[in-house]
């Protein structure tokens, strides 16, 4: 790259002050033996003015009077409660993001979970005793409830022989089930 | 909070967060020592000796004796998943065995026994305070029930 060349890229940062105070002696030097770069800056130079005066002609056509109004009435807004707690608590960093949604959906399927189990164990949520299994080695059982007193019993026929006799005994006698 | 600016990190770390806060909230209660309480009770139909205080166990209409006399009442710590043996009139015994604790419920595995020969396991839960009644062996002319209750200290 000829030194033209990189002059011709400081010559922008300079007319905009951009640069370090050495580059822009050193970019002066050049343009001092360079008839071309001075040139090419007054060019610069031109446009840059011509730019300057647009954007000023197009500034004083604005109508600041109704904007203003608006811009004050934004900046007099109080902000949703939730936008100044999260202000208030420096929570910018959790916005809304992909990960939560995972979580979300993590904590969610947690909590279907919970809901089955609660639902599973829901026959058992009631004054009954709940029997989940029995064996009577031979015997004869029976269980029963009773949903006025909300009472569960197991019978155990132990000696069929002598429950027949006592059902026998009298009608009132033998156990109502 | 700049350790969760990375999503990478943020899936796993509100995972795992969302995770223990469910967990706690369904949390199985802690099993706190258990109470068993087992009431021997004569249920006959020659009315001598009756308890009053078992009066109530005429309004069960799955019994249709006439008189219920309390033959004794044991309560008794237990641990649980170990088996804990009560005397029951006639020679027999009953060993129960508290199995788990969910929902305010309580399970337990029943065994009835005369000496060494079984007569009925069964696997109950109760509710913590509630009962179950195991009746039919016959005692003395009428029938034993054995009232079966147990509750978390």
């Amino acid at each position: 790259m000829t030194e033209c060349e990189q002059m011709s890229e400081l010559l922008s940062a300079c007319l905009d002050g951009e640069v370090e105070a050495p580059t822009a002696k050193r970019v002066q030097g050049h343009l001092e033996r360079c008839p071309s770069c001075r040139a090419e800056l007054a060019r610069l130079e031109r446009l840059d003015d011509v730019l300057k005066s647009a954007l000023q002609a197009r500034a004083s056509e604005a109508s600041w009077q109704t904007i203003w109004p608006k811009v004050a009435t934004r900046i007099g807004e109080r902000a949703w409660w939730p936008r100044r707690l999260r202000d208030y608590l420096g929570l910018d960093a959790l916005r809304l993001r992909p990960a939560w949604l995972v979580s979300a959906a993590v904590a969610l399927g947690v909590a279907l979970l919970g809901v089955a189990t609660y639902l599973t164990d829901f026959r058992t949520r009631n004054n009954f005793a709940f029997v989940e299994s029995i064996d009577g080695h031979g015997a004869n059982i029976a269980l029963f409830r009773e949903a006025e007193t909300r009472t569960t019993v197991i019978w155990l026929f132990e000696d069929v022989e002598n429950q027949d006799a006592l059902s026998e005994e009298s009608a009132t006698a033998s156990p109502g089930f | 909070m700049r350790f969760l600016r990375n999503p990478l990190r943020q899936v796993p770390a509100f995972s795992l967060g969302f995770v223990l806060i469910a967990r706690g909230l369904n949390a199985g209660e802690a099993a706190p020592p258990i109470q068993l309480r087992i009431g021997s009770i004569l249920a006959s139909n020659q009315a001598t000796d009756c308890d009053p205080k078992l009066a109530r166990m005429s309004e069960l209409k799955v019994f249709k004796y006439r008189c219920y006399r309390l033959l004794r009442q044991d309560t008794q710590r237990a641990a649980w998943r170990a088996d804990t043996t009560f005397d029951i009139p006639g020679g027999r015994s009953l060993k129960v065995t508290p199995q788990e604790r969910q929902n305010n419920q309580l399970s337990l595995k029943v065994r009835l026994l005369e000496g060494e020969k079984p007569l009925l396991d069964t696997t109950v839960k109760l509710r913590e305070g509630g009962n179950l009644l195991l009746g039919g062996p016959p005692h003395e002319g009428g029938v034993l029930i054995l009232s079966i209750s147990a509750s978390a200290q």
